[in-house]
């Protein structure tokens, strides 16, 4: 099955005048549609035949031996690792340029919704940011009983930060500190250009900050505080700024969910509402424009990462140790994350100094970065879902019961305790399908970059290896047993 | 507009070229590229409605070239995820057995 590559019957035709032709010819689409879609069923065939039957062979393996067979976390680690790169030499052979694009370019466009939506939809927003500062400072103190806490965490952040990928970006429409902003006349001050985006890098790496040394997901006064914190900022930039400058450029959260819905299969646009594959949409060549774009795309996957990664025992033997060595735990805490952050972007720059050898070009590494930057997405994507899914569907009754009475909740909140065993087998297969996506979507941006075939298949063995690296550690993390982080709020300082 | 124009509209990629070595430039959008066969496969791809009848068949011939390299690294990277699969394979049944 896997030599036949009956995708490519086409380029044993004699005659490859089609090829060109094709590539710059856009009334050709029946056809490509149809060669999408056959494509497609290949494609994935191939990829659940392989992940599949790896897996369901060690179930049947598993159900044969008498007793359960633990599989060690090495090998556990390492099949998720070869799954990635078997994800890569699966995309080697794909190397019809013609069903590449044609893959990335299928879609259509629907009707944006009328104004009366969008209005409502603003209403609510505000109405729910009112109500969500209001409960966290004056409902429960308890946590998994206040509505706010509850709200930001699962229904927000959990559910409807998914929303923004997996069916499109409604943030700019739904944005509470936009509608809020838009109130008041903008004094449109001059945005100084040479700092790009790299605020909003700063804001992400401050939020996630917040969020990891401070009791955000207990305390609910907390919470509101750093929320009505964040909404003073934000709407005092947007009204000095412009509310375009502010929510296009500067705000992290903005940003963050502008790149997730790009991910998505349905985006707003001008024209109306424009659908294609999921994924697809991330090797577009003008989605990244800087240095500081892409810094910010590192830093979203990374602040995932580190968020999980304080909660390992190896981070809390780690603190512990340094800690012992007479470093303030703070300093520690700062010390590592930023560290963190220059290792991810080293890893990446390091991937791309390989494709700019393999690849046989005189293409620049910030070019390379901007266009390979993107198919990071997927992995974060992945990861979200991964890191969200069990809590949002077991706190999802909590949710809905205190969201029903919020001021006066019950003592126990209701909560599905015993998910089922596919969901944590799910959150993994989402792991390893946002490397599968972007495997496919650096795949095919360098096909667009690269004249030739092989060197375009080249050029991925440093992204490949940094992706399969990213996936065991990754894997690791979501599935080592949680740790109380030292030292900061929520953990005890230990004796 | 289609995605199409966005891509052209957004060739060539920003280029550097290493101190001492001499591109190749691409004669229609001068795009620099490190050997002829680079430069071949990027006329006939970029500029297939623009180039000569000979920059055609020279592309045609590199496209058909390209294909027995592609070939043995369809073999290479078979066999790797037939070591990949079994390898795994063998590794889980020692554990079960
Ligand atoms: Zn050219």
């Amino acid at each position: 099955m896997l030599t036949g590559t009956p995708i490519e019957l086409t380029d044993d035709s004699a005659s490859y005048s089609w090829l060109p032709s094709v590539l710059s010819i856009m009334d050709r689409v029946p056809r490509r549609v149809v060669r999408t879609v056959g494509g497609m069923a290949i494609l994935a065939t191939v990829l659940v035949v392989f992940v599949g039957s790896a897996s369901a062979h060690a179930a049947a393996l598993r159900d044969a031996a008498p007793s359960s067979l633990d599989v060690p976390t090495w090998l556990f680690l390492t099949t998720g690792g070869g799954a990635v790169g078997a994800s890569f030499l699966l995309a080697s052979f794909v190397t019809d340029r013609v069903f590449i694009r044609s893959l990335h370019e299928w879609g259509g466009t629907l009707p944006s919704p009328g104004r009366v939506l969008s209005g409502l939809i603003k209403l609510t927003g505000v109405v729910l940011l009112a109500f969500t500062i209001y409960v966290g400072f004056f409902g429960p103190p308890t946590g998994y009983r206040n509505f706010a806490v509850l709200f930001v965490w699962i229904a927000w952040w959990g559910g409807y930060v998914a929303s923004t990928y997996l069916i499109g970006n409604t943030w700019p429409t739904l944005n509470p500190f936009r509608t809020i902003a838009e109130l008041f006349p903008s004094a449109d001050l001059t945005y100084p250009e040479r700092l790009g985006a790299w605020p909003s890098v700063a804001g992400l790496l401050l939020l996630i900050w917040i969020e990891v040394v401070s009791p955000l997901a207990d305390d609910p006064q907390v919470l509101a505080a750093t929320i009505s914190g964040y909404a003073v900022v934000t709407v005092i930039g947007a009204i000095a700024f412009g509310s375009d400058t502010w929510f296009g450029t500067v705000d992290p959260l903005s940003r963050a969910l502008a790149y997730f819905g790009r991910f998505a299969p349905f985006e707003r646009t001008e024209n109306g509402i424009v659908f294609r594959l999921p994924g697809m949409a991330l090797s577009e060549p003008t989605l990244v424009s800087g240095r500081d774009e892409v810094a910010f795309i590192v830093c979203l996957l990374y602040v995932t990462t580190f968020d999980g990664f304080v909660a390992t025992w190896l981070w809390a033997d780690f603190a512990l140790f340094a800690v012992g060595l007479g470093f303030p735990p703070m300093v520690v805490y700062f010390v590592s994350y930023l560290l963190g952050f220059a290792v991810f972007l080293a890893a990446f720059w390091w991937a791309l100094d390989v494709a700019r050898t393999y690849g046989n070009t005189y293409i620049s590494k910030d070019e390379l970065a901007r266009r390979f930057a993107p198919s990071l997405l997927a992995i974060a994507v992945g990861y979200h879902i991964s890191h969200n899914l069990g809590v949002f569907l077991g706190l999802l009754p909590s949710v809905l019961v205190v969201g029903a009475m919020p001021l006066s909740p019950p003592q126990q909140p209701p909560i599905l305790a015993a998910l089922p065993g596919w969901v944590a087998g799910l959150e993994l297969a989402f792991v390893l399908i946002g490397h599968f996506i972007a495997v496919w979507v650096a795949h095919a941006a360098a096909y667009d970059l690269f004249p030739g075939r092989m060197e375009a298949i080249k050029s991925q063995y440093g992204i490949t290896i940094v992706m399969i690296f990213y996936t065991v550690v990754s894997l690791w993390i979501v599935t080592t047993p949680i740790v109380e982080p030292p030292f900061i709020a929520g953990g005890e300082a230990p004796q | 507009m289609t995605k199409e124009q966005i891509t052209n509209a957004h060739w060539p990629p920003e280029t550097e070229i290493p101190n001492g070595d001499d591109p190749t430039v691409c004669p229609y959008c001068s795009f620099p590229l490190p050997d002829d066969e680079q430069l071949v496969l990027h006329v006939g791809l970029r500029h297939y409605g623009e180039c000569t009848e000979e920059e055609k068949e020279a592309f045609r011939d590199a496209y058909v070239e390209e294909e027995k390299a592609l070939n043995r690294f369809r073999i290479i990277a078979l066999g790797g995820l037939v070591l990949l699969y079994f390898g795994f394979l063998i590794i889980y049944a020692l554990l079960a057995g």
